[in-house]
């Protein structure tokens, strides 16, 4: 049975894209069949992070309207076994977006023996959004230390359990929260929202937290999801939130602020 | 809830929705039968701040007539018409006032002052929604979103008497921002109440985890009904209409387990323990 798993945020900006290519990344390197699919039509970000922008012939929306088969628009990573990216069209908008048609690949792809289908969501509450976490089983709930990422969380959190096909059908769609460019330094100078904070808000089970971190925005820009970076906090802390996605116990690590001694300053300085 | 019809799934109807609103309005109380005398005034009113009055639905209360037939409701009507008021409807009233209203296509308000009144006819209430139009206009005016919070027609279609209640709607999951749950009856969250999200309810509200967002009791106007929360972090509080908002409420047992009630005066706010 596949597992579609939705990356969703409500606000903008807060790193759906990258975890949704960490976290497929971690699954397939882990064994599972993964596709990651862009949902944000029109935004195409997703080929970029996995760098596969020039391998796009056909999208997302052309296998909707039927205009290709699924085969010819799925990408295979070029890194990793098992792990398929569906890209976004991006010279239409999110109208392109039937319910009918989302469902139809969906099946597709289960059908095609994928274990995990991680769908990421475009920002927003509006159609694309809906579309992306319609259906389905378990969402991952993407939120920055701040005040206005938790908030829109928190409806995005609400409309997932009422309007997702889950919550028509009375059942619970399972949460994870996602806390990402966590920097501890910055919580203890009461600057950022500590991890207590936002749990105590959203009451939803914390799946991880990945500090705020230079390698991310390098990954990015080179087109390597960051859980390659064996050498990052992030890549590290990204591999544990997939260690606990598959039901694994792990303890959360990067949330305190390392206090930096005289000589490592020095070495630091030196360096 | 509605007759259903065999063919059709009422519970999930294609063509509409029903929901739960709680609109501002204006109450009008006229305290006089000198019709005269309430046009010359009310126009008056009307040119210190026109774009106040520009189309502002309004409820006319009666109560404070001595005389029970005295008033023409029509010329009334026609007249708020005239100077840009739209009269929507008539709250509590005498049989004869309610028989005009019903003419005139009016909807009718359950009384809320019908025990107090009793007691002391004449005295007018202590109520923030005839501050508002005896107060200062122009500040109103200014501040939008502290227009008067009436209790209006709400959801489901309401049976003749407005106390009915059904059952106790117990929620287990956290109510989210955004979210709006309206229940006619008791209504009682196990989990938190997010900023943002809002609960109604004709009868009393209870929320175990903290209260963030909103909570609006007595929306038919019980004014016994009570809000009480494990948390007090409210955006703001109603019982029946009167209600208190976020600089007041942090005053108050902030973050601590309260109960919020009216005492015929003013929402009153005390803490839960101690007893």
């Amino acid at each position: 049975m596949a597992k579609i798993i939705v990356m969703t945020s409500g606000k903008g900006g807060v790193g759906k894209t990258t975890s949704s290519a960490a976290i497929s990344s971690g699954l397939a390197m882990r064994g599972h069949k993964t596709v990651v699919i862009d949902f944000d039509i029109g935004l195409r970000n997703l080929d970029l992070v996995m760098n596969c922008e020039r391998r796009v012939v056909y999208d997302f929306v052309n296998v909707i309207n039927g205009e290709a088969t699924l085969k010819q628009a799925l990408i295979k990573d070029k890194r990793i076994e098992n792990l398929f990216i569906l890209p976004a069209s991006q010279t239409r908008d999110k109208d392109a977006l039937k319910k009918e048609g989302v469902e139809k690949v969906l099946d597709e792809l289960a059908a095609e023996g994928f274990e995990y289908i991680i769908c990421d969501s475009p920002a927003g509450i509006e159609h694309g959004a809906y579309m992306a976490l319609y259906f389905a089983d378990e969402a991952i709930v993407v939120a920055n230390p701040e005040v206005s990422s938790v908030r829109d969380s928190d409806r995005i959190l609400g409309i997932l359990q009422s309007k997702s096909r889950k919550a028509e059908k009375g059942e619970h769609v399972e949460e994870h929260l996602l806390l990402t460019r966590y920097n501890p330094e910055r919580v203890e100078k009461g600057e950022m929202l500590a991890v207590e904070d936002v749990q105590e808000i959203l009451a939803t089970k914390l799946l991880g937290v990945i500090p705020e971190c230079e390698s991310v925005l390098k990954a990015s820009n080179q087109g390597v999801p960051v859980i390659h970076d064996k050498s990052s906090k992030a890549g590290l802390a990204y591999d544990d939130a997939v260690a606990r996605l598959l039901g694994e116990e792990k303890e959360h690590r990067f949330l305190t602020a390392e206090h930096k001694g005289l000589f490592q300053r020095l070495f630091r300085r030196s360096a | 809830m509605l007759d259903t019809e065999p063919s059709i799934d009422i519970s999930r109807p294609q063509s509409f929705q029903i929901k739960g609103a709680l609109l501002p309005l204006t109450l009008l109380e006229i305290k006089t039968s000198q019709l005269e005398l309430v046009k010359r005034e009310l126009t008056k009113k009307v040119e210190v701040a026109p774009s106040f009055f520009d189309n502002t639905p309004v409820v006319f209360v009666l109560d404070g007539i001595q005389d029970s037939a005295a008033l023409d409701l029509m010329d009334l009507c026609d007249f708020c018409k005239s100077i840009n008021l739209n009269p929507v409807g008539l709250r509590g009233g005498t049989d004869y006032y309610q028989a005009q209203a019903r003419q005139a296509k009016m909807a009718l308000f359950p009384s809320v002052k019908s025990r107090t009144r009793a007691s002391r006819p004449d005295a007018a209430p202590p109520d923030t929604q005839t501050t508002n139009i005896d107060g200062d206009i122009v500040n109103n005016a200014s501040e939008g979103s502290k227009k008067p919070l009436e209790p209006t027609e709400v959801s489901e279609p309401q049976p003749e008497q407005a106390s009915s209640r059904d059952k106790p709607l117990i929620i287990d999951a956290p109510v989210r921002s955004g979210q709006q749950i309206f229940h006619a009856g008791d209504l009682i969250v196990m989990s938190s109440v997010s900023h943002g999200a809002e609960l109604l309810s004709t009868g009393n509200i209870h929320v175990y985890g903290a209260l963030r967002g909103r909570a609006l009791a007595g929306v038919e106007g019980d004014e016994s009904t009570r809000v009480f929360c494990g948390s007090q972090e409210a955006e703001l509080v109603s019982v029946a209409g009167h209600y208190m908002v976020d600089e007041q409420l942090k005053k108050s047992f902030w973050k601590t387990a309260s109960q919020i009630f009216y005492d015929g005066k003013e929402l009153q706010i005390r803490q839960l323990s101690n007893f």
